[in-house]
């Protein structure tokens, strides 16, 4: 069996390389090769690097269509990963919650895509209180990849923002500005900075490290919120209703609890 | 590169390429990260560590790569400390790899004490040593070059004030074209041979060595006819490997110059009952002519000329 394996990944490899190459390239062939790289060589990696190619031409519900099917016929935890994100990319959470499920009785995931896919899918959900069980019993591990650490350092400022725990809050925009400039700690010094008495323009400040649209309504509301500036959150938070309106329900829900529980 | 050449650089490469890998794992491990490890990066396992890619360049290009050890920034407690120790871990392991192998060498110095599968074990281990000891400073050194994807432009941001210990270079791949050009044209062999210049000073040379350059002095001196010159490098080189027949024969040739005829003789006579060569019985003959048509004052000296120089050089 190891034999036939191994032959299989050499087999595979000249696929794999000009599949990444097309990639690199942005050429639509790289799917096919990537594909069949992946049926020859059995890596889930390299699977979801053809889904990823895909979606390059196809839209998101054809994606996942695919990316079920590929699980059904040959499971591995990678593809259930990346068929939960594009189930949370499209809102469907309880497929999301199922895939999750089925990625953890499968086989070990190294790079960590099924932790990434586990915080998402409790931040999107509706149990707050579930969510904050996440984010503390995980602030422990030392193993979960980057993506995920980060989300989790964000959730854990977002929620000391909104508790006002600045002290917690200084501690953790430091850690995350030492990394790389970050929207959510320019936030959180725009805000540490108007405790303080120096009130700075929180547009400019999130300007300058690149953020979206959607996402800078959401720093803001944020941010406004933090400060008891409700006359501006409430603006922003308008704006964000227009732009994303389930993500502005979701960001009320999380400042009233995070209100309650402070 | 010739196959002899390429299996002894191979091994040290590999084995440099998985001790730079692990150090990188390792020491993120130490300070708080522990994603490498889950991967199963702390390993001493080459499968770990080599790409497919990286291995097969290797093999068909003047450089190769293994596979970059993830590292998250978020689990260490100060990311821009810990960052740049776990860059600098590689090419600091790969130094003291380096030394390590130039130590070690001092235990094959002497191949031609030893006879048969040990002296030649002994003759090889010196050279695997010393081709990984040149990989492992060269892995070092072009390591902290500060171009992306290698060590050195991670550590410099985390070294300049305002620094970012996560800034990645926007167009990596063609920084990543542009190292594989320079290496490709040669551009940075002037930097790697400073660098392997200095390290060939630190080696001890091996008897192996002091041979090859006194055999190769002697033939040179044959070709010049000069005649007691050969003679004594050929007995240096016979002092270091007594039992050698090209060293034996050379020596034998010279001495009939000189007309030392019962010790080109000796020699030749030794020469053949180590390698029974057509080329050696010709010389034999030409000796044992030359020792009849000597007169006997001459044949049998109370102690020959080539008798006192073998000692004197044996005993120095």
């Amino acid at each position: 069996m190891f034999i036939v394996r191994l032959v299989a990944w050499f087999v595979s490899l000249p696929l794999l390389w000009a599949g990444q190459l097309a990639s690199l390239l942005k050429q639509p062939v790289a799917a096919p090769l990537l594909e069949a790289a992946w049926w020859i060589g059995g890596d889930g990696y390299v699977a979801t690097a053809a889904l990823a190619n895909r979606r390059r031409q196809e839209p998101a519900e054809a994606i996942l269509a695919k990316a079920l099917d590929w699980l059904a016929r040959r499971p591995c935890p990678q593809i259930a990963a990346h068929a939960g994100f594009l189930a949370i990319g499209q809102g469907d959470i309880d497929l999301a919650r199922r895939l999750l499920a089925r990625g953890r009785e499968l086989e070990d995931d190294p790079k960590g895509l099924l932790d990434l896919l586990e915080i998402c899918v409790v931040m999107r959900g509706d149990d707050e209180a579930a969510g904050d069980e996440l984010v503390d019993r995980w602030a422990s591990r030392h193993d979960l990849s980057p993506e995920t650490s980060e989300f989790l350092l964000v959730a854990q400022l977002s929620r000391a923002m909104s508790r006002r725990e600045w002290p917690e809050v200084e501690r953790r925009a430091k850690h995350l500005w030492s990394i790389k400039n970050h929207p959510n700690a320019a936030a959180a010094f725009w805000a540490l900075d108007w405790q303080q008495g120096r009130h700075r323009d929180l547009g400019a400040a999130l300007d300058k490290t690149g953020v979206s649209r959607v996402e800078k309504l959401l720093l803001q509301v944020e941010a406004f919120s933090a400060v008891a500036a409700t006359a501006e959150a409430d603006q922003a938070m308008l704006a964000l209703e227009q732009a994303d309106p389930a993500l502005a329900e979701r960001t009320r829900k999380f400042l009233q609890r995070q209100e309650e529980i402070a | 590169m010739n196959l002899h050449t390429t299996m002894l650089f191979l091994p040290g490469l590999v084995i440099g390429l998985t001790v730079h890998e692990f150090a990188h794992a390792w020491t993120a491990s130490l300070l708080g990260d522990d994603f490498a490890r889950r991967q199963g990066r702390v390993s001493f396992n080459p499968f770990r560590h080599l790409t497919p890619l990286g291995t097969l360049a290797i093999l068909l290009l003047p450089f190769g790569w293994g596979r970059p050890v993830p590292v998250n920034l978020y689990n260490f407690s100060r990311p821009r400390r810990d960052y740049l120790l776990t860059s600098l871990a590689g090419p600091l392991a790969n130094l003291l790899l380096a030394a390590l192998c130039l130590g070690a060498m001092h235990f094959f110095l002497h191949p031609f004490r030893h006879e048969g599968w040990q002296q030649s074990a002994m003759r090889h281990g010196y050279d695997f040593l010393a081709f990984a000891t040149i990989i492992n400073a060269m892995l070092a050194v072009f390591n902290l070059l500060p171009i992306p994807p290698l060590d050195g432009s991670k550590i410099w941001p985390c070294v300049l004030p305002h620094g970012k210990a996560a800034i990645q270079p926007k167009n990596g791949m063609f920084f990543a074209v542009v190292l594989a050009i320079l290496l490709c044209t040669h551009t940075l062999d002037p930097m790697f041979g400073v660098a392997v210049h200095q390290l060939m000073r630190l080696m001890p040379l091996s008897d192996d060595i002091f041979l090859s350059a006194y055999q190769e002095a002697g033939q040179q001196s044959l070709v010049d006819e000069q005649w007691e010159q050969a003679e004594m490098c050929f007995t240096r080189a016979l002092a270091i490997r007594p039992r050698d027949d090209v060293s034996l024969s050379c020596r034998a040739r010279a001495r009939l110059h000189l007309k030392d005829y019962p010790g080109a003789l000796s020699d030749i006579t030794e020469a053949i009952a180590i390698q029974p060569l057509p080329e050696y019985s010709q010389l034999q003959t030409e000796a044992v002519l030359a020792t009849k048509e000597m007169p006997d004052s001459v044949t049998s000296p109370p102690e020959g000329k080539s008798e006192q120089t073998n000692r004197s050089l044996q005993h120095r």
